[in-house]
């Protein structure tokens, strides 16, 4: 194994010489990381509702909803919606409420709708009956509250709801954070991996190796360790920043999520080099990631495929990603340990092994031995 | 007993024959040089020498075992037609991981990249990139790479093209050292200058071998005073006692 070892150290000392790459492999996932955090960390979308002859009571209590409001007529309001400058109209004529909305941004959509909707359940559902008393002519009087038994108007109390995972102030995307790590490191190592060796292929220095007595699994070992290695440090990097920097919630312990991470690196670096065996340069590189890089990464659970054909289910179960985001998941969002993923490693590590295997079978094209 | 033998050597690339059955033995402690045009075949016959590639039929022994053979080609130096070095590691340390692949660490890795910068005269630029090295001087370090395992048998693809006039006498003078100790080269070249200081020559055309023998031999069976002059003689002959069937006729006549 003393070829294997010389082949990581050869691809450390390149990195070391290489400085630009190694910036550019923990700057560029860090930037991507930056501007999520930036996006996701931003406050809630505050929907602008124009309005038109609303009590006192609904426009106040659109705001508590969440919106900011504007008087309009209706001519203006129409015009403003046209050019999508508001979200809506809203507009009270002998008592029945019309909505216009702008429409074209379902989330937006939604949001109004339901800052809408909540202001008028809080209007229309709280009025007060006031039971008079009754003055009987001799004199005594009846209150009738005693004796009638009001129906109550006030809204149902809130349940009292209880998390198995997560917590109440987890946001929207938190379910997807632990999915963009895996994928930013599955993404990541791919390139970096598929390239160098395909520079390995094109330099003529490939050829060169199968003339040394290296056997093509120490070849293949090298290059694990060596990437392996780094991508270590890559995968730190990518989770650290998530979780204690953009704040991706993480309920399991930190070892575990980068056990994961690396199983994820692992397989990538593999995938990167089996690639490169078949494409004749680095740009064919990138194609190739394209088919093979992409679909994993949308059908990685990045989406919820629940409800999608049968076909696309099982499609995406050969894909290893798919099994590293479903573990990713389940130690960041619901804390699970290492027994509970550890099917999901197991997964990882096959899929790992098959591809090693495959690796020193393709570098036959190279040399019979 | 030959240290290396090659046995009727056929190699074809899709419906293209590289190599139409060559057999050649050589000698330990010769030079012995492959002389031929670009496209005869050379790299092909040492690729199959060295290990790398594995021929359509035929077989090569080296040190009379069979190849190719892992603990043969650790016994046995290659260097390729192109620079095949990693231009972002210096010199020393490409050195160091071709020595490493040979199985030399430690003190016996030192000395021979020692040795072997000495002999590519790299000292002094050891720790630059080869990246910043000039065609010469990669060529220099190729060659250093190949013989850094002090290697029994080099196999030599091009290796002194594009050198200065000066670096080349040097690096002959070189190979003349190492088969003084026994070693043994295989060098393919289309300099006649270099073919005349091997020990013998094979000579190489459309992938087979037209003539072999020692330069003096070659010229003197041509009746010609060159090299140049004894391979188109050879050349010539080639063409005419295996002519192409449609210019059967025309030969006769």
């Amino acid at each position: 194994m003393r070829s294997a070892i010389a082949v990581t150290v050869r691809i450390l000392r390149q990195f070391k010489h290489d400085p630009r790459t190694i910036f550019m492999m923990i700057i560029a996932p860090v930037l991507a990381l930056f501007l999520l955090d930036v996006i996701f960390g931003s406050p809630d979308y505050e929907p602008l509702v124009l309005h038109d002859g609303v009590s006192a009571e609904l426009a106040a209590a659109l705001v508590d909803a969440g919106a900011s409001i504007e008087e309009a007529t209706e001519a203006h309001a129409l015009a403003a919606l046209e050019d999508a400058e508001a979200d809506a109209f809203l507009a009270e004529r002998d008592g029945t409420v019309r909505v216009w909305v702008e429409g074209s941004d379902a989330s937006k959509t939604g949001a109004v709708l339901r800052a809408i909707a909540q202001a008028r359940r809080e209007t229309v559902a709280t009025p007060e009956i006031e039971l008079p008393v009754i003055a009987l002519p001799d004199g005594t009087t009846i209150d009738l509250s005693e004796h009638v038994e009001l129906p109550s108007f006030a809204p149902p109390a809130e349940p009292e709801v209880t998390y198995v995972h997560g917590a109440a102030d987890f946001r929207g995307f938190d379910y997807y954070g632990p999915v963009f790590i895996g994928v930013f490191v599955f993404f990541y190592v791919f390139i970096t991996s598929g390239i160098s060796f395909v520079r390995e292929r094109t330099g003529g220095t490939l050829e060169r190796l199968m003339a040394t007595p290296i056997r093509r699994r120490e070849l293949v070992l090298g290059y694990v360790q060596g990437f392996g290695l780094f991508s270590l440090i890559q995968t730190f990097i990518v989770a650290w920043a998530s979780i204690y920097w953009v704040g991706f919630p993480n309920l399991g312990p930190f070892w575990l999520v980068l056990v994961v991470a690396e199983s994820l690196a692992l397989i990538s670096l593999l995938l990167g080099i089996f690639v490169s065996e078949f494409a004749n340069g680095e740009l064919q590189v990138m194609q190739l990631m394209q088919i093979i890089v992409i679909p994993q990464i949308l059908l990685s659970g990045m989406f919820d495929l629940s409800q999608t054909p049968a076909w696309m289910q099982a499609l995406s179960r050969v894909f290893p990603l798919t099994y590293g985001a479903d573990a990713m998941r389940a130690v960041m969002l619901r804390g699970a340990d290492f027994s509970s993923v550890a099917g999901d490693l197991a997964v990882l590590w096959a899929f790992a092994a098959v591809l090693y295997a495959a690796n020193v079978l393709a570098l036959r094209k190279y040399r019979a031995i | 007993m030959p240290v290396i033998t090659a046995r009727d050597i056929v190699q074809r690339f899709g419906h293209q024959e590289v190599l139409s059955g060559v057999s050649l033995d050589v000698a330990k402690g010769e030079i012995i040089g492959l002389l031929g045009p670009s496209g005869a075949g050379k790299t092909t016959f040492v690729n199959i020498i060295a290990g790398v590639t594995t021929p359509v039929s035929g077989e090569v022994l080296a040190f009379g075992e069979p190849m190719p053979r892992l603990d043969l080609m650790r016994r046995m130096g290659y260097m390729a037609q192109s620079d095949a070095l990693y231009l972002d590691l210096t010199a020393r340390e490409n050195l160091e991981f071709f020595g490493a692949l040979y199985g030399l660490g430690g003190a016996d890795l030192r000395a021979a990249r020692i040795r072997a910068l000495e002999l590519a005269r790299l000292e002094v630029e050891a720790r630059k990139q080869a990246r910043d090295y000039s065609g010469g001087m990669r060529r220099r370090l190729s060659l250093a790479t190949a013989l850094i395992h002090d290697p029994e048998v080099l196999i030599l693809d091009e290796p002194t093209i594009g050198l200065d006039p000066l670096h080349r006498v040097d690096i002959w003078e070189s190979f003349r050292r190492m088969t003084a100790l026994g070693r043994t080269l295989v060098v393919t070249t289309h300099v006649m200058d270099e073919a005349e200081r091997c020990d013998r020559l094979a000579m190489i055309r459309d992938g087979h071998f037209i003539a072999l023998g020692t330069p003096a031999e070659l010229k003197s069976r041509a009746g010609a005073a060159t090299l140049e002059d004894a391979f188109l003689h050879y050349a010539r002959k080639d063409a005419g006692g295996t002519p192409p069937s449609g210019d059967a006729e025309a030969t006769r006549a």
